[in-house]
């Protein structure tokens, strides 16, 4: 019978009850209470004093129904071992598992022992460790143990409930915090040499018992366990702590208790052995024969080291040894025993060493605890713990946008990381089975080693199943597997058959759990659905993305199309690609169109970056080049280059845009060649054809104007010209060729040059374009034509003129009346044969402008031709005073304004005599007075405009007049006076010459060449001629042409 | 006065060129028949008159050259580019066929 001791007292056995964990209370066969330890009193809140002596229904009674102890002492002994669930004193429940034994004496039950532990904790754990990822948090901060995962420094990160009271701080305050400032500063040092190891790699975990300092400064004992948690961010440390400070006051109060061990040994809830220093079996308990699954005399023929696990023995033996060499006074470690049938059992062992009297060491006593539970319950949390940091780290890589190659080869790091394993891959079979993609967590092993296991597996896997392989059996070939023995292979493909293989390998034999073939299996699925969704994602984003730069391109080629149109040069069309290019399809562009001689011909360049304007480097997204079709040889091409980082790269359907682009640009090209060159031709053939010196006799101004159609595209066939006959008079002409271009120039060329020619030969406008039609028909002429033709005379204002088909000529007086000349009027050129044109006649005034124009000038879009013409007379009489140069150009702004559609011409010839009409000089008969009257008169026919002929003819005529004068009438007397009258008209020039003396009959003299010479040259020259004498002197008249006529 | 010049050249003993420039009236008419025979000796058998630049000429003119024509020696040859009005006077008088006269000199 176990009794309460009396006092004073069986201390040893207090001594071993109090050190055992679990509650034990015994009763003897009436029912009272014998015994009620320390962790009864924990379990309860009941206190031992409370209960010893009294019996079970004193005791209820007491304590009062409310106290939930009937549970657990009520029916004492009623069953084996189960769980209830009790309550507190203080309300709170707690699961308690009891077993009940019986006390023997012989055959005689003499009390009952009730063995008691609070197992709440661990059965909320444990429940809870069943459950998902989402609630290790909860796990965690519930769990029974201490728990801190600390980064690789050591400073906590995160710890829960349990840890933070042990050590009596707040979370806040433990963040972060050194967990070496928390040991006591004795114990650090071992505590810091087991830390470096572990950071080294040298051992996977260690554990050890340490003193802590909690905030309060109260200092406990700390039972420490920590290992290194890999995940993808690094490694982590996780501590688990429990607090031991009451077992190490039991053990010291086991050493000096010893002797009094005996007793209680057999009914201690623990197995408790007396251990001799070489490690026999001196004593041992029945709870030890339990736990070790050994009678007591296979015990006692034994060492404790034989029932070790080999792993755990090395430390064991070396805890021994450092109490042996007195460093330490007990240690408490958790190792493994093996079981007769080599099952493992997980024990915490308590060992002290008891002294003898003269202090000399002789034996141990070693408390073993069966905490298999326990130890599960931790190592499932520290996995739950490692497998919840693996798939955050899992769901880090799988997050998208994810690059599938790098995500898959980071997963393969990962579990392999995780499960310890030495490596993983991951391949991708196409339809037929073909391996299409090895990828292998360790860039070590070439293709073929990956590929040479991958097959061999291949040929064993079934579609269906994972395949899990020990390495103990039907190993791969070793030259087949490089390394690998063990591995866990996932097939994978959904409906559509096999199409991925994720598997993991070991290089030495290895055990698969369930869990772990679990976690393989959810990371091979989940890679394998994010790859799948990934490649969904890609084949969308890629299908929107074509859609979305076929759509642009479309875009653009409408653009560049739409803008092509109004290109009026090739310069301006390259450009105009190049900008549409830029920026919308690349960062550079250019276009360069060479000519027949390989000149470049147009170009045009584009570039988005200011710093990079003309670089010659391909950028890093690509270049394209394709050439221009251009006809007649030439060549071109167009380049664009994309330096963007952002861009994409060019691909195959950019590529064909660009040529087909390029065929349409090459198009336009050609067209705009022909036209261009048909232009330039025209235009120069124009500018060539139309007179850059107008003639302009003295007293007339002539100016022309040609304005070109607004468009610029075009030239017309507009021409104008005006030359000075060779009778003085001045020929105007106004001609308009039906049509545009480069043959409306032609023909306009040759209808002038026709004129040049024709108009020595003809004397009458109205002939003349009689004879310009002639030749307008023949073989080098024309197309249909109209003409306007006037000849104005310089000296006296006459005009004639003649219109075959033309808009009227307009006279504007100085005084501002207008007239318009519309007779004389014929069918255009090229029409009907026409043998006779009339020709009309009119007479300018001083100051008066003669406008000859084309119908250009006066034709308006939706304005009938009357209301032009009233236009423009209503703009010649407001312009009338403007220079002669400038208003020609005047009435174009005036009438065709901004925008004109044709070609126009204006010729303005302003009638300004500058000239009087009369000469008059008297003066003395005297040879000294010929050279000053010749010098007048000379200058006096300039200014007339007479032509150098009529000049010459007259100055001859008058010389011998006047020297007929000097010689003959006044041959005898003083010499009188001769009086000169010069005076021009239409119809040619008259002089007169007069002297007062009497001529005397022509002596016969010597001399030759008499006065008859003189007489005939007068007659000669002049178209009449008379000379009449009188009483009062001599009168000579003649009249000349001023203008001399053709051949003249 | 009437602005006339006379420019004489020499060809070997007996060749005289005189080359005329200005104009020629009744006023100077006599001056330059004196000048010319100014420029003739004995031995001068050959007078060519240039009258390429004479810009008026009257009658009187026309007289002095046949004057000259009708000397025994030297033989005269008279310059007159068609065109000029020596050429023009020459023709109205039907004198061209009388005189010796070149085109050019």
């Amino acid at each position: 019978v176990v009794e309460r001791p009396g006092g004073g007292g069986n201390r040893f056995e207090d001594v071993v009850l109090d050190a055992i964990e679990q509650a034990v209370i015994a009763a003897d066969r009436d029912g009272r209470f014998r015994v009620w330890n320390r962790a009864a009193e924990t379990l309860t809140g009941v206190r031992a004093d409370e209960v010893l002596g009294r019996s079970v229904d004193e005791v209820s009674a007491a304590l009062g129904a409310s106290s939930g102890l009937q549970r657990l002492i009520g029916s004492l002994g009623g069953g084996s071992s189960r769980v209830v669930a009790v309550r507190r004193r203080d309300g709170t429940t707690y699961q308690t598992r009891v077993h009940d034994s019986t006390v023997m004496d012989g055959d005689e039950q003499v009390g009952v022992v009730r063995v008691a532990e609070d197992v709440s904790a661990m059965v909320t754990a444990q429940r809870r460790l069943r459950r998902s990822e989402e609630r290790f948090r909860t796990i965690f901060e519930d769990a029974p143990l201490g728990i801190a995962i600390a980064d690789r420094r050591g400073r906590i990160v995160q710890c829960n409930r349990s840890y933070r009271d042990l050590l009596g701080y707040s979370a806040a305050e433990l963040r972060g915090r050194d967990m070496m400032t928390l040991v006591h500063p004795e114990d650090r040092a071992a505590n810091q040499s087991a830390l470096e190891r572990l950071r080294r790699g040298e051992i996977g975990f260690f554990q050890l018992e340490n003193r802590c300092v909690r905030r309060d400064g109260r200092v406990v004992w700390i039972d420490k366990y920590v290992t290194v948690l890999a995940d993808a961010a690094g490694e982590h440390l996780l501590a688990l702590a429990s607090d031991v400070s009451e077992r190490h006051r039991l053990d010291s109060l086991v050493r000096r208790s010893e002797a009094q061990l005996r007793a209680i040994l057999d009914h201690a809830p623990a197995g408790i052995a007396k251990v001799a220093l070489d490690g026999g079996f001196r004593e041992v308990n029945p709870m030890l024969c339990r736990i070790t699954g050994r009678g007591a005399e296979q015990l006692l023929a034994l060492r404790f080291h034989d029932l070790s696990h080999p792993e755990d023995l090395e430390e064991d033996v070396a805890n021994v040894a450092s109490l042996l060499a007195g460093k330490r006074r007990g240690y408490r470690m958790q190792k493994r025993i093996l079981r007769p049938d080599g099952a493992p059992v997980w024990i915490e062992l308590s060992v002290s060493l008891v002294h003898d009297d003269r202090g000399t060491p002789d034996h141990f006593i070693a408390v073993v605890e069966d905490i298999s539970g326990r130890r599960d319950a931790e190592e499932s949390l520290r996995r739950e713990a490692a497998t919840h940091v693996y798939r955050t780290a899992l769901n880090d890589a799988l997050h998208p946008p994810m690059e599938p190659r790098a995500a898959v080869q980071a997963v393969l790091e990962l579990l392999a990381g995780h499960l310890d394993a030495s490596g993983a891959l991951w391949a991708q079979l196409d339809p037929s089975g073909e391996i299409s993609a090895v990828i292998d967590s360790s860039s070590r092993r070439n293709v073929s080693q990956r590929e040479g296991f991958l097959r061999w597996v291949l040929t064993r896997l079934s579609p269906d199943d994972t395949m899990v392989a020990t390495g103990d059996e039907d190993p791969p070939p070793p030259e087949l597997s490089q390394g690998t023995a063990a591995h866990v292979t996932v097939p994978l493909g959904g409906s559509a058959g096999l199409s991925s293989v994720l598997s993991i390998r070991h290089d030495r034999p290895r055990r698969w759990s369930r869990d772990e073939v679990a976690l393989i299996e959810e990371t091979a699925l989940r890679l394998w659905l994010a790859l799948e969704r990934e490649r969904a994602a890609m084949a969308l984003r890629r299908r929107q993305r074509a859609e979305r730069r076929a759509r642009e391109r479309a875009e653009l080629m409408a653009d560049v199309t739409s803008r092509v149109v109004a290109t009026t040069s090739p310069a301006d069309h390259a450009q105009r690609i190049v900008d549409v290019l830029v920026p919308r399809f690349a960062d550079e562009a250019t276009v360069e169109e060479l000519g027949d001689d390989a000149q470049l011909r147009a170009g045009a360049t584009r570039a988005d970056r200011a710093t990079n304007p003309r670089s010659s480097l391909p950028g890093p997204r690509g270049r394209l080049a394709v050439p221009l079709h251009l006809g007649g040889g030439r060549r071109g091409s167009m380049t664009v280059t994309r330096t963007d980082a952002d861009r994409e790269p060019f691909d195959r359907d950019d590529l064909d845009f660009l040529r087909t682009l390029a065929d349409r640009a090459g198009l336009a090209f050609e067209r705009l060649y022909v036209h261009e060159r048909e232009l330039r031709t025209a235009r120069r053939l124009q500018q060539a054809l139309l007179p850059d010196r107008l003639a302009s006799g003295d007293g007339v101004e002539v100016a022309g104007t040609y304005s070109a159609a607004e468009d610029q595209l075009d030239v017309g066939g507009d021409w104008y010209e005006c030359i000075e006959l060779e009778d003085g008079r001045l020929l105007a002409v106004v001609g308009d060729v039906v049509g545009h271009g480069l043959d409306a120039a032609v023909i306009m060329g040759r209808l002038r040059a026709g004129l040049l020619a024709l108009s020595s030969q003809v004397d009458e406008p109205g002939e003349l374009l009689v004879a310009l039609d002639r030749f307008a028909r023949g073989p080098n002429g024309g197309d249909f034509a109209t003409v306007c033709c006037a000849v104005l005379d310089p000296l006296d204002g006459s005009v004639r003129y003649a219109s075959a088909g033309h808009p009227p000529p307009l006279v504007v007086e100085s005084d501002g009346g207008c007239r318009w000349l519309e007779e004389a009027r014929s069918v255009p050129l090229c029409t009907f044969p026409t043998p006779h044109r009339p020709t009309a006649s009119t007479h300018l005034e001083p100051g008066s402008l003669l406008l000859l124009y084309s119908d250009g000038l006066i034709e308006r879009r939706g304005l009938p031709i009357t209301e032009g013409m009233r236009r423009l007379e209503r703009a010649a009489v407001g312009l009338r005073g403007t220079p002669t140069a400038s208003l020609g150009a005047g009435l174009v702004d005036s009438l065709a304004g901004e925008s004109h559609d044709d070609d126009a011409v204006v010729l303005v010839l302003r009638f300004q005599p500058t000239a009087a009409p009369v000469f008059r000089r008297s003066f003395p008969a005297r040879p000294e007075e010929f050279l000053p009257l010749r010098t007048d008169v000379r200058a006096w026919l300039d200014e007339l405009g007479a032509p150098h002929a009529a000049k010459r003819s007259a100055l001859l005529a008058l010389g011998e007049a006047c020297a007929n004068a000097v010689e003959h009438a006044y041959a005898d007397a003083a010499p009188g006076v001769v009086e000169v009258e010069l005076s021009a008209s239409a119809s040619g020039l008259a002089v007169r010459v007069r002297d007062h003396g009497s001529w005397k009959a022509e002596p016969r003299s010597a001399e030759p060449l008499g006065r008859g010479y003189g007489l005939h040259i007068m007659r000669t020259l002049s178209e009449e001629f008379e000379q009449v004498s009188g009483g009062d002197g001599t009168v000579v008249t003649m009249r000349l042409p001023l203008h001399a006529r053709s051949g003249g | 006065m009437i602005p006339l010049t006379l420019r004489a050249t020499r060809w070997g003993d007996d060749g005289v060129h005189l080359e005329l420039d200005g104009e020629i009236d009744m006023a100077n008419v006599d001056d330059l028949h004196a000048r010319i025979l100014a420029e003739l000796d004995d031995r001068t058998r050959v007078l060519v008159i240039d009258l390429a630049r004479v810009t008026y000429l009257d009658t009187l003119g026309l007289r002095l050259l046949v004057k000259l024509a009708g000397l025994p020696q030297p033989a005269l040859t008279v310059v007159a580019p068609p065109g000029s009005i020596a050429a023009h006077l020459l023709a109205i008088t039907d004198l061209a066929g009388h005189l010796g006269v070149a085109p050019e000199p």
